[in-house]
């Protein structure tokens, strides 16, 4: 496509020969455009405006638990407000919209009233407390509500005001009743915790109380002071020992008998005496008796009787201690040879646990009566025999306590061996005490701010909608603009007549003047011929003119007559006309 | 070819003097007297001796066709001057004789044009001009003259009439026409046959100061003009402005592109923007 410069003079050329084209349309817009600016009818709009006030209690002092930013909450509360149910009671009760409702039905009733509902935030420009910047907060919103009739835009418009009210009170309610319900029920869990907790840590404390890490300066101090009384004792045993072996070291010495003489004035010789004289004696009456010699048989009856009393303890004893060491021996012999499963060997196992059981029985009864005198009568040695005896019970006793502070400090170390372990346990368990127990005080503590903002919101002291401007009975209508619709119509009719025209143009691709020849033929026209206009042409054209001029008289007549025949007379129609437009400055009249 | 010379000069000393003695000759019968002498020496054209067709003319018809025949000084007079002293400038230049007339489609008002130009040449005293229709498939031009049903080039090529019978004074000095008569569907055909050829010839060569015009059949309807192009000297394209879209310019422009082009008329322009040659 050749583009080319147009100047002005080819603009006008276009205008001339199109002028029309741009006529025709722009006139016939412009009369859609005022018949439109007419034909509209008015709409009432009745506007409540809903401030929305700060809580009155400061915010440090209670807390609101209603969190979300006032435009959000509107929104949230206009969407509860404007379902079919609630709409479709106001249309109901009003009786609005009584075509939409008899060909479509409720729902789209409801649609155009969503859409004669309008919700407008008020904002202003102010500094978040919070963050410092400057921002844009919601501090108000009207509402409103467009009608044909002035009084259902009030009347509808009061009801969704009053509905937004209720709404945002019983919005506001429920959820700081529903916070601190869900608050509550937190709570109650966390105390099922805690005392769950807390049963299983005095489980623990009962079951390993003395090895608790909060115990262990204790048990080592225990330890301690036990092995001091340990050393003790131990120092003690080893006194009444030696004082032991020195008392029995007397009492040897010491002849339990007294020395008993004879009527005769000799001394009365011990057992063991009588014994060795006898077995002296013994040797020269068996080499001077044969063996049924009544000397001899008297003498044997006697050191049997003496051995029986002098040699049955200590000869028995050694006799034992000998057959142990044999039996010991035999066994060593034996466990060379065989393993430890050997029947041999655990016979003869078994038989040194007898003869060691005998020994210590003999032991005993030699420790016991290790004086082995029972009728010592020497005063002597009664008295160390006494000592001794004393000695040998305290050294009973004491062994036994040592045995046990033995036992009492084993058990203590294994205490303290046991205590890492158990501390392990034990910081797990009192961890989750401990964090059990934060949360419960935290969740308590929120669920006393969220009763306090529950109290708040019930006393209606927190962030609320008051009414400043309720729904007025609207006076002039708010819509249609007529002028402006006619003015814009005039405009738009004026643009589309251009439209066109440039349309037009740009489709049109014919050949138009000198210079459109010039550029596909690279050259000048060798002529331009005007068009030939003869008389008959003349004549035509004025006679087309005459004809659209008386045209358009007669139509515009004819117009004017149906429309004052058919639709209103037009002195009617005329100060309808003028009141529509807004030039007639009468009092609206009520229609109620 | 001596004769003919002789011929040639004596018709020029004639229509000096004629000239000069301001006495109206019509050229047609000085035509008539040239063709009668030259007879023997035609080379196969028949040429019986018959008076050349007169018209009475009616100025008021003529003007209602948009004839422009006596008219006062206007702005289309002006303009047809200028085409023709631009054309006559350009076949002098080149020696060229043989013009034909043509548009890229029907409507153009190439017939007008065509019969307005004729009009305006022949104003001119220094030359004859002969119109002949070559429109085969709808010859018009003598329709712009009279109602009477003539013979034409269709007889001519069908061997009914000879040359003379069929050319027609319309009452105009120094012009002669050459109707069409009846319609050809195979009209490129025709204007390629020797009969058409051997016309053409007569007519563009018989006499030096003669301008020949062809009023062609729409360049982009058929071939005739590309058929017939071989036998003129140049084409005149006829525009309609507001009409002729700008492809169809630039294709018939295309189409003629080796062929020695007179130029482009804008025709029907819009009072105004015609511009030049307005005073």
């Amino acid at each position: 496509m050749e583009e080319q410069l147009l100047s002005l003079d080819d603009y006008i050329a276009i205008l001339k020969r199109r002028k029309w084209q741009l006529i025709i349309p722009a006139v016939l817009l412009s009369i859609v455009g005022m018949i439109t600016a007419v034909v509209l009818p008015p709409t009432y709009r009745s506007t409540a405006t809903i401030l929305i006030e700060q809580q009155e209690i400061p915010d440090e002092l209670v807390r609101s638990t209603v969190t979300s930013y006032a435009a959000q909450r509107v929104q949230t509360i206009s969407q509860r407000v404007m379902t079919t149910e609630n709409l479709g009671k106001i249309i109901e009760s009003y009786q609005l919209y009584p075509e939409l409702m008899q060909r479509y039905g409720l729902v789209s009733a409801v649609e155009q009233m969503r859409e004669d509902i309008e919700l407008e935030m008020i904002s202003a420009d102010v500094i978040d407390p919070r963050s410092g910047r400057p921002s844009e907060a919601t501090i108000a919103f009207s509402l409103s509500f467009e009608s044909e009739s002035p009084t259902v835009a009030q009347r509808v418009a009061n009801d969704i005001t009053s509905l937004f009210l209720s709404e945002n009170l019983k919005d506001r309610q429920e959820s700081a009743k529903e916070t601190t319900a869900f608050l509550q029920k937190e709570l109650a869990k966390l105390t099922d915790k805690l005392s769950l907790l807390e049963a299983r840590l005095a489980q623990f404390k009962e079951e390993h109380g003395q090895s608790l890490p909060e115990l262990k300066s204790l048990n080592m101090q225990l330890i301690q002071r036990s092995e001091d009384q340990l050393r003790d004792t131990e120092q003690s045993i080893r006194t009444l020992v030696e004082r032991k072996i020195y008392l029995e070291g007397q009492l040897a010495q010491i002849d339990p008998y007294s020395e008993l003489f004879s009527a005769d004035g000799r001394r009365v010789l011990g057992p063991a005496d009588r014994l060795k004289a006898l077995e002296a004696e013994y040797a020269t009456v068996a080499a001077r008796y044969s063996s049924q010699h009544p000397e001899r048989m008297r003498i044997e009856r006697e050191i049997a009787t003496l051995r029986q009393q002098v040699g049955q303890s200590a000869n028995a004893r050694a006799e034992l201690e000998r057959s142990l060491k044999e039996q010991q021996e035999e066994l060593a012999g034996l466990r060379e040879r065989y393993s430890t499963e050997h029947p041999d060997v655990k016979a003869q196992t078994g038989a040194i646990a007898i003869t060691q059981r005998q020994l210590a029985q003999a032991r005993q009864g030699g420790s016991a009566n290790s004086p082995g005198v029972i009728d010592a009568d020497n005063p002597a040695y009664i008295q160390l025999q006494a000592q001794l005896q004393a000695a040998v019970v305290e050294l009973a006793s004491l062994q036994e306590s040592r045995e046990e502070i033995r036992s009492k400090l084993a058990d203590l170390e294994e205490r303290i061996a046991k205590g890492p372990r158990i501390e392990l346990e034990y910081q797990a368990l009192t961890r989750d005490h401990e964090n059990a127990m934060s949360s419960y005080s935290e969740v308590k503590q929120r669920l006393v701010a969220a009763e306090l903002g529950e109290a708040m919101e019930a006393e209606r002291k927190g962030e609320r909608f008051s009414l400043i401007e309720p729904p007025r009975l609207p006076e002039q209508p708010a819509k249609p603009n007529r002028l402006a619709i006619a003015f814009l119509g005039l405009v738009l009719a004026f643009g589309g007549g251009v439209g066109n025209l440039a349309l037009q143009e740009a489709l049109d691709k014919s050949v138009h003047n000198a210079r459109d020849v010039e550029l596909i033929t690279m050259g000048p026209p060798l002529a331009v011929i005007p068009f030939i206009e003869t008389e008959a042409d003349v004549h035509r054209r004025t006679r087309r003119r005459l004809i659209a001029v008386l045209g358009s008289i007669l139509g515009v007549v004819l117009a004017t007559a149906a429309v004052h025949q058919f639709v209103m007379p037009l002195d009617v129609l005329w100060i309808k006309v003028l009141d529509r437009a807004g030039l007639l400055h009468t009092e609206t009249p009520n229609p109620s | 070819m001596e004769r003919i010379k002789q011929a040639l000069e004596r018709a020029r000393a004639e229509r000096a003097a004629a000239q000069l003695a301001d006495v109206p000759v019509l050229s047609t019968q000085k035509v008539i007297a040239q063709e009668q002498e030259t007879k023997p020496a035609g080379p196969g054209v028949q040429v019986s001796y018959t008076e050349t067709r007169s018209l009475s003319l009616d100025p008021e018809q003529l003007r209602a066709k948009r004839v422009l025949l006596n008219e006062v000084r206007s702005p289309i007079v002006d303009a047809y001057n200028v085409l023709r002293t631009r054309i006559l400038q350009r076949l002098r230049a080149n020696a060229w004789n043989a013009v034909a007339i043509t548009s890229p489609r029907p409507g153009c008002g190439k017939t007008l044009t065509s019969i307005n130009l004729a009009i305006s040449l022949a104003r001119e005293v220094n030359q004859t001009v002969l119109l002949v229709d070559l429109d085969l498939r709808r010859p018009s031009v003598i329709r712009y003259f009279t109602d009477a049903d003539l013979p034409g080039v269709s007889d001519y090529l069908l061997e009914q009439r000879e040359l003379a019978e069929i050319l027609v004074n319309p009452g105009i000095e120094r012009l002669v026409l050459l109707p069409g008569h009846s319609s050809f569907t195979n009209s490129s055909e025709m204007l390629s046959t020797p009969r058409m050829v051997r016309l053409v010839t007569e007519l563009k060569t018989r006499y030096p100061d003669r301008i020949v015009l062809f009023d062609m059949p729409p360049l982009l309807a058929g071939d005739d003009v590309l058929a017939f192009s071989p036998y003129i000297d140049a084409i005149m394209l006829v525009v309609e402005a507001g009409g002729t879209t700008r492809d169809d310019l630039r294709r018939a422009w295309n189409l003629l592109g080796g062929k020695r082009i007179l130029g482009v008329v804008l025709n029907k322009a819009d009072g105004d923007s015609s511009g030049d040659g307005y005073y």
